[in-house]
């Protein structure tokens, strides 16, 4: 990778996805924001996956700031799927306003189903714990972080 | 990342006829608050005042929407002074509210957690999020309970049971996809116990998705100064 971009994937403290196709194309997450400058710089504003073309889709990274990166591989079939994991908190009391409460990214998931039972492989890069993982899960009641069923639509998803 | 700009609870401190919806969060300085005095409008934290804890298990009958620290009415009350008691009828509640520059990547999750930290909560530890067997069922739930609608958009009709201070089921409970609520509430007790939605809304949609709940206390509730949060748990892409 361009030591460049490494840099800033580093510096924005943040984990950003990169697709492969069967042609060669490669397609990184900054270059589908909406912001002018495309480039792996800070939060960067709106990237839809849902826009991102899956036919011809052969491979799907995960591009960490401490480096590392993970990536999944499948022949074409519209089998990848890439979602943030977060929320956001509403203070209850009377304490002027909880000061920490905020909107908060957990994790950030890249994913590839396996088979018709939509069973799956995954990584993700977990925020608090600033660390890459792999994990199996299903599609259909996602146990991590009690996401439960991923939206197959938005996602393109053909299983 | 593709997230919301605006994603937000409201709260309506206007009527059950002619709803205000006013943001409690997350933004700093907002919040729901509860009492069992009904003149709690416009009070400062640091007045506010503290709850004897009853002989028996109740609901807390009033709910206040706070916008800034000394500036807040009691849910469905007009702006007026007092607020009105918790009745199930007044289901123009609250509810969460987003834009449509984001796209969820499946059905939000409504929950609460004793922090910002959302640690584990034990069951029956006698905390407010943890509840007490012997107050909140021999599987303890929450004091505090939720319910939701079953589709997006305003709710337009209350649910069918009022709130019990034993309601709950452990893991997830969904309301029946449609214009519908849970039949029963819901204790709010984190990655325990908690609401998801029977939708994944439409993408880069804005819409609402109502909610209702209700706390209770009880003679075994471990007194503190209790300071939980309401959690939306989501995913985007």
């Amino acid at each position: 990778m361009n030591p460049l971009i490494a840099a800033m994937i580093k510096r924005s403290g943040r984990s950003w996805w990169q697709c492969r196709y069967s042609d060669g194309k490669v397609l990184s997450e900054w270059e589908t924001l909406t912001d002018k400058v495309k480039l792996p710089l800070g939060s960067g504003k709106t990237s839809r996956w849902e826009e991102v073309p899956k036919k011809g889709m052969v491979g799907l990274r995960l591009l960490c700031p401490n480096g590392m990166a993970g990536e999944l591989e499948a022949p074409e079939g519209f089998r990848f799927f890439q979602l943030k994991a977060g929320g956001m908190d509403v203070g209850i009391g009377f304490t002027g306003g909880v000061s920490s409460v905020r909107r908060f990214c957990d994790a950030h998931i890249i994913g590839v189903v396996e088979d018709a039972d939509g069973n799956c492989l995954c990584r993700a890069w977990e925020t608090q714990e600033q660390q890459l993982i792999e994990f199996r899960d299903n599609i259909y009641n996602m146990k991590y972080r009690n996401i439960g069923p991923l939206s197959l639509e938005v996602q393109q998803l053909k299983v | 990342m593709a997230d919301f700009t605006v994603l937000k609870m409201e709260a309506n401190h206007g009527t059950q006829a002619v709803p205000v919806y006013v943001e409690v969060g997350p933004t700093a300085g907002k919040e729901v608050r509860w009492s069992d005095s009904a003149l709690q409008n416009g009070i400062a934290s640091a007045a506010w005042p503290a709850m004897i804890r009853p002989a028996a298990t109740a609901i807390v009958s009033y709910t206040y929407a706070y916008t800034a620290d000394a500036v807040g009415w009691g849910f469905i009350s007009g702006q007026a002074s007092p607020c009105p008691a918790y009745v199930i009828t007044n289901f123009l509640w609250a509810r969460w509210n987003w834009d449509a520059l984001g796209t969820f990547a499946s059905a939000p999750i409504f929950t609460a957690f004793p922090t910002t930290a959302h640690g584990a909560i034990t069951r029956g530890d006698g905390s407010l999020l943890g509840g007490h067997a012997t107050d909140t069922g021999a599987t303890a739930r929450s004091y505090l309970k939720g319910n939701a609608f079953g589709q997006v958009g305003a709710a337009t009709l209350a649910p069918t049971n009022a709130p019990v201070v034993t309601d709950g089921t452990t893991g997830s409970v969904s309301p029946t996809a449609g214009a519908n609520w849970l039949l029963n509430f819901q204790g709010l007790q984190g990655d325990n116990d908690w609401i998801t939605a029977p939708f994944t809304p439409a993408a880069t949609t804005a819409g609402v998705w109502h909610t209702h709940y209700a706390l209770f206390v009880g003679p075994n509730m471990t007194p503190a100064t209790w300071t939980p949060v309401f959690s939306l748990k989501y995913t985007w892409t």
